[in-house]
């Protein structure tokens, strides 16, 4: 059994757009004209971040499988096409990678079991009736800061600069720090210029910094104000990219993407067996952790073999990734 | 037969999951290009893949597991050079962690467990032998990059039970007392020993124990310790064979430990 926080909320919405349409992109053994059951692997785009969770998907399932990709084109909307891509196949199930698609393949194959992942806003974009689950993109604010002791053992106070856009994300981290015994300190700025006084007022009282994807305090003055003060003041600068580590903050922890592959692989397969008990949407289960040696060294972090292991990738301070 | 000056190392560890293959192998060609041993490595994440490789490369060295040791130490005339360990030990085990409601394993017949694995290879015999002894064919098995994520996802309630390493499971404990007090170990795993590094018939002794040698010594580097902690080692060190029959590891042991 699998279970989720999240709830099932939103809206469907109309396809984005009526000048977009579908190009079959790659197949395998797919006889033309003749009926193939499968999954079928729809991708709303050609991207790279796709891949890892379409081949997780293909290993961990047992099913063989068709990929298809939307891309743009003027003629024709995504169900249409793919309807006609599909039109020789009886799929057991839709892999969705991508809002986009995830609408194109309901809309195409209504009675088809889907499963999502990759979905932004899954929860605004996507209709959860009917045999349809998936992966969101988000990991739980719980695990994360976990993660986050993990690598930061005296962890206990994280400052939040958020707009006011995001009062979501700092009542989940307040209802998760409390059961960890952790301590949200939180500033609200109405202007990316509001964000260097924000963290003044706090640095004195916290231990990390915590930034979250929120596009009002997640400018590249304000990233690199805050990974310059953060190290100055011993104030560990967590980040939810990979790039941002790169850069100078302390670690990120972001969803593995071949994870929700095989999370996905294990909901296609309940919802082929048992379609009338769809599973809920599934946070992701598996996490990408990079720390940046050299400012963990300045803040006097010890990375032991524990906490290597516990790292996807280590930036050391020659700049080199091991 | 390869020139120890330009071998080639191939590692699979299916019970091992590095949380991204690439990063191993930057860590060890920073490691190997530091040593001079000309030595060049490619990791494997799918027994399908080695296999194939297998077929048609010419690996001077192989670093696996005693099963697949036991499948093609014929074939390749497997010679085992390096015993690698952690914390101090050359087997490991794992623990099937649960939530305090589940009171025996047929009560997770239709679970789904969580383990550390490479998403491709999850059935094969080392894997199997931990998880399928313990949950049976009903559980549905879902691999995670590491343990920790593993015990994330318990902890959370995301899973009905996890098979980790007991190390991992401390560690979380420490950072989580709360969110660790209602799990339970339930089972664990016959010792497994750890892969071996072994050299095959695509090279002479005296090249192979110049590179075991080599590989051994890494660990007094910084860039060599990251390379042998990446690939689930504390340390590598050279085994004392005594004769013949122990030095063909395809051995007996390693199978049964898996088989078990």
């Amino acid at each position: 059994m699998i279970r989720s926080n999240w709830n099932k909320r939103g809206q469907r919405l109309a396809l984005l757009a009526a000048t977009t349409a579908l190009l079959m992109a790659a197949s395998m053994a797919l006889t033309v004209g003749t009926a193939v059951a499968g999954v079928i692997i729809v991708k709303s785009d050609d991207l790279p971040q796709y891949t890892p969770p379409a081949t997780a998907f293909r290993q961990a399932s047992k099913r063989e499988s068709v990929e298809v990709v939307l891309r743009s084109r003027l003629d024709q909307g995504d169900s249409e096409f793919l309807k006609q891509a599909a039109s020789t196949m009886q799929p057991s199930a839709v892999f969705a990678l991508g809002s986009r698609a995830a609408i194109a393949a309901r809309e195409a194959f209504p009675e088809t079991p889907l499963v999502f992942a990759m979905a932004l806003g899954w929860s605004r974009n996507i209709t959860t009736d009917g045999a349809t689950t998936g992966v969101s993109v988000e990991l739980p604010t719980a695990d994360l800061f976990v993660r986050f002791k993990l690598i930061i053992p005296g962890l206990h106070r994280i400052g939040l600069i958020t707009s006011d856009s995001n009062s979501d994300t700092v009542d989940e981290a307040r209802a998760a720090a409390s059961g960890l015994g952790l301590e949200i300190l939180h500033e609200t700025v109405g202007h990316h210029d509001e964000v260097a006084g924000a963290y003044r007022r706090m640095r004195s009282r916290i231990d990390a910094l915590w930034m979250v994807p929120d596009p009002v305090v997640v400018t590249r003055e304000n990233f690199d104000y805050l990974s310059t003060r953060c190290r100055n003041d011993g104030v560990a600068f967590l980040a939810f990219s990979e790039n941002f580590v790169k850069a100078g903050a302390l670690l990120s922890v972001a969803p593995s993407y071949s994870t929700m592959g095989s999370q996905a692989a294990l909901l296609v397969e309940q919802l082929i067996t048992d379609p009338n008990n769809v599973p809920p949407v599934q946070s992701p289960l598996g996490a990408k952790l990079v720390v940046n040696a050299d400012t963990a060294m300045a803040l006097g972090l010890d990375l032991n073999a524990t906490t290597i292991h516990m790292a996807d990738r280590v930036i050391t301070p020659t700049r080199e990734d091991f | 037969m390869a020139r120890a000056s330009d071998a080639e190392l191939f590692f699979f560890s299916p019970d091992w999951a590095p949380g991204n293959l690439s990063t191993l192998a930057e860590a060890a060609d920073r490691a190997l290009s530091e040593s001079g041993l000309g030595l060049s490595f490619q990791a494997f994440a799918r027994y399908e893949d080695l296999v194939g490789q297998l077929s048609t490369a010419r690996p001077a060295l192989v670093l696996v597991p005693g099963w697949v040791a036991a499948e093609h130490g014929e074939n390749l005339q497997l010679r085992a050079l390096l015993r690698p360990t952690r914390d101090g030990r050359d087997t490991y085990h794992k623990v099937l962690m649960t939530t305090k409601g589940v009171s025996s394993l047929a009560g997770l017949a239709n679970a789904t467990v969580a383990a550390a694995a490479h998403p491709g290879s999850i059935d094969y015999p080392a894997s199997a032998s931990g998880i399928r002894s313990l949950v049976g064919d009903g559980a549905r098995i879902l691999p995670v990059p590491k343990d920790i994520d593993a015990l994330l996802a318990l902890s959370f309630g995301q899973v009905d039970a996890a098979l980790v390493t007991p190390a991992q499971f401390e560690i979380l404990a420490r950072v989580n007392p709360r969110g660790t007090d209602n799990l339970v170990e339930l089972g664990r795993t016959p010792e497994v020993p750890l892969p071996r590094l072994y050299a095959t018939r695509y090279i002479d002794d005296d090249g192979a124990n110049r590179l075991a040698a080599g590989i051994a010594k890494l660990s007094s580097s910084s860039k060599g310790r990251q390379f042998i902690n990446l690939l689930g080692f504390d340390e590598v060190k050279l085994l004392e064979i005594t004769n013949e029959e122990d030095h063909v590891m395809a051995d007996k042991t390693n199978r049964n430990e898996v088989e078990r």
